[in-house]
């Protein structure tokens, strides 16, 4: 079992200063990472584990035993880890909205963000995946715009080429589905 | 106040859920263990862990739960989502649902294709559609409840391609006709768009409209409450909008304060751009210096013709406006100069 160091924090940092106590988490190849307990509880998964775990005294962080995540690989969880903790030194408190807000659909991507999800395909649903698993809901926002850029850029059958899915559809039903479509369809694509 | 006896069932209640909890836990940890256990064919088949490293097998699309993919379709605008729907049943089944119907966004580029010809439109929402074909536009447009219009501030860009905010808001309008059941619009990154020609006769079209958000459209008011008036000339119910400015500064020096809501970029970065485009900017040839001669001919109201200008010499620190750098970036990554290193990506247009 190797215990691997988490990302360090930056001496410098005011929010890591203040931060003592550290987690383990252990990916489900039983691969081992110490994070800062505030960057963890950036998911809400491993945050109610935390809480499940501590009792309601202050535990001893040391002897405690690694948060299980068997869902998530060790790469992958390294990523993760890497996301929260640029996130929890450089984003501020997150802002209350209302319901209806439809903001974070429109937000672009930030640079650092960009950079960070430049990876193939199968990590990008990895990514996915984990940050559903651990309830991290920035991070999978990240991801599915980032899908979403892409099915934006594609036609139908690129899209269907690209992801190995099947066209289910009869030729009757996708003419019809194509009449009722064509108002939306790219009409300098059709020229 | 409660008593010593309350707060101690309290205690106990608190307890008791604490430990129903850890059950839960520990339960689901020994069903995971069981499977991983009992599964015959891993204990078979089990293989070297660098092996089984090669035997990986990435997920692709179609291994993301239903709510993933819901996720990834929420994040595609208007016009893609409804494009999608003809890639197979399961999608046009995950599509079909009233979270995907209901609320939406349309960007700016849903409306126009930002390609070397400006004015090519992707959508014409203004050209005469058959019955039939207005049918099945409403039947979709119909559905929406909640929306918002995305214009990062494109309409301040194009306004020299005769593709001004003007322009989004009256195409947005004919969208909007045909929005019968929107309760919610917000506007984002339109500054100083022209509220009537977005508003005129909205509340006839859009019955059930409620609420219009703006977000970085220079509205120092975030929620703007409907004002229902009659226009005797027009005979019909106009909406007006109480658009409250409270911030002067805004309204008075309205394109520099735009300038500096939509690239917020730091002086720093600033500068370093500046550098970046004094050193490549003179450096360019053909047509490309012509009309980087002629476009800071302009934008200095320079006496002189436009070929006499150095390019050496031109104080790029001293244009106002950070879109005139973007524009000029632009120029130098279409007609890239040898040696030239990427500029900061904030000075690119997406």
């Amino acid at each position: 079992m190797a215990a691997t160091a988490g990302p360090s924090t930056g001496s410098g940092d005011v929010k890591a200063a203040a931060v003592a106590p550290k987690v383990r988490l252990q990916s489900g190849d039983k691969e081992i990472f110490i994070v800062d307990l505030p960057v963890a509880k950036m998911s809400k998964v491993i945050k109610g584990m935390i809480e499940d775990l501590a009792g309601e005294e202050d535990p001893n962080w040391d002897t405690l035993e690694p948060i299980p995540l068997s869902n998530v690989s060790g790469p992958i969880l390294r990523k993760v880890i890497t996301w929260m903790e640029h996130h929890y030194k450089n984003d501020g408190p997150e802002p209350e909205r209302p319901e209806d807000d439809l903001s974070h659909f429109t937000d672009e991507i930030s640079d650092w963000d960009e950079e960070y999800i430049k990876v193939d395909q199968g990590t990008l649903f990895e990514l996915i995946l984990a940050s559903n698993y651990l309830n991290i809901k920035k991070l999978r926002t990240v991801g599915c715009k980032t899908v979403a850029n892409v099915l934006r850029k594609l036609s139908v059958e690129e899209i269907r080429e690209k992801y190995n899915i099947e066209n289910d559809f009869t030729p009757e039903e996708e003419e019809a589905i194509r009449k009722e479509n064509e108002w939306c369809e790219d009409q300098d694509a059709s020229k | 106040m409660a008593t010593a006896e309350e707060e101690k069932t309290h205690q106990y209640a608190d307890r008791e859920m604490k430990l129903v909890r850890c059950l839960l836990a520990s339960e689901q940890a020994l069903m995971n263990l069981k499977m991983e256990l009992f599964n015959v064919r891993e204990w078979v088949r089990l293989k070297p862990a660098a092996d089984r490293a090669t035997a990986y097998k990435p997920p692709v699309l179609a291994d993301l739960p239903p709510e993933d993919l819901e996720e990834i379709l929420r994040n595609c605008d208007f016009i893609t989502r409804n494009r999608l729907r003809r890639i197979s049943h399961h999608w046009r089944t995950v599509l079909g649902q009233r979270c995907l119907t209901e609320v939406t966004f349309l960007d700016w580029n849903a409306m126009y294709n930002h390609g070397a010809d400006f004015m090519v439109r992707t959508v014409d929402w203004t050209e005469d559609k058959s019955d039939a074909s207005l049918t099945r536009v409403k039947a979709v447009v119909g559905q929406i409840r909640h929306m918002t219009y995305n214009a990062l501030g494109h309409g301040i860009r194009f306004r020299t391609q005769n593709l001004y905010k003007l322009d989004q808001c009256q195409l947005l309008r004919k969208f909007l006709a045909n929005c019968y059941n929107l309760e919610t619009l917000t506007m984002r990154g339109l500054p100083g768009m022209t509220w009537t020609h977005l508003t005129a006769g909205l509340k006839v079209d859009c019955p059930k409209l409620n609420w219009i958000y703006s977000y970085k459209c220079n509205q120092t008011v975030d929620i703007l409450k409907p004002n229902y008036t009659y226009s005797p000339a027009r005979r019909r119910i106009d909406v007006t909008f109480m658009a409250v400015s409270m911030n002067g500064d805004v309204a008075k020096n309205f394109d520099i304060a735009s300038d500096a809501l939509l690239w917020q970029v730091s002086a720093a970065e600033r500068a370093a751009h500046v550098k970046w485009v004094a050193k490549y900017i003179p450096q360019l040839t053909g047509k490309a210096l012509i009309w980087t001669k002629e476009f800071l001919r302009k934008r200095t109201n320079s006496s002189e013709p436009a070929e006499r200008i150095d390019l050496t010499k031109v104080d790029y620190a001293a244009l106002p406006r950070t879109y005139w750098l973007l524009d000029l970036t632009s120029v130098l990554i279409d007609n890239p100069v040898p040696g030239m290193v990427k500029p900061h990506p904030k000075f690119i247009y997406r």
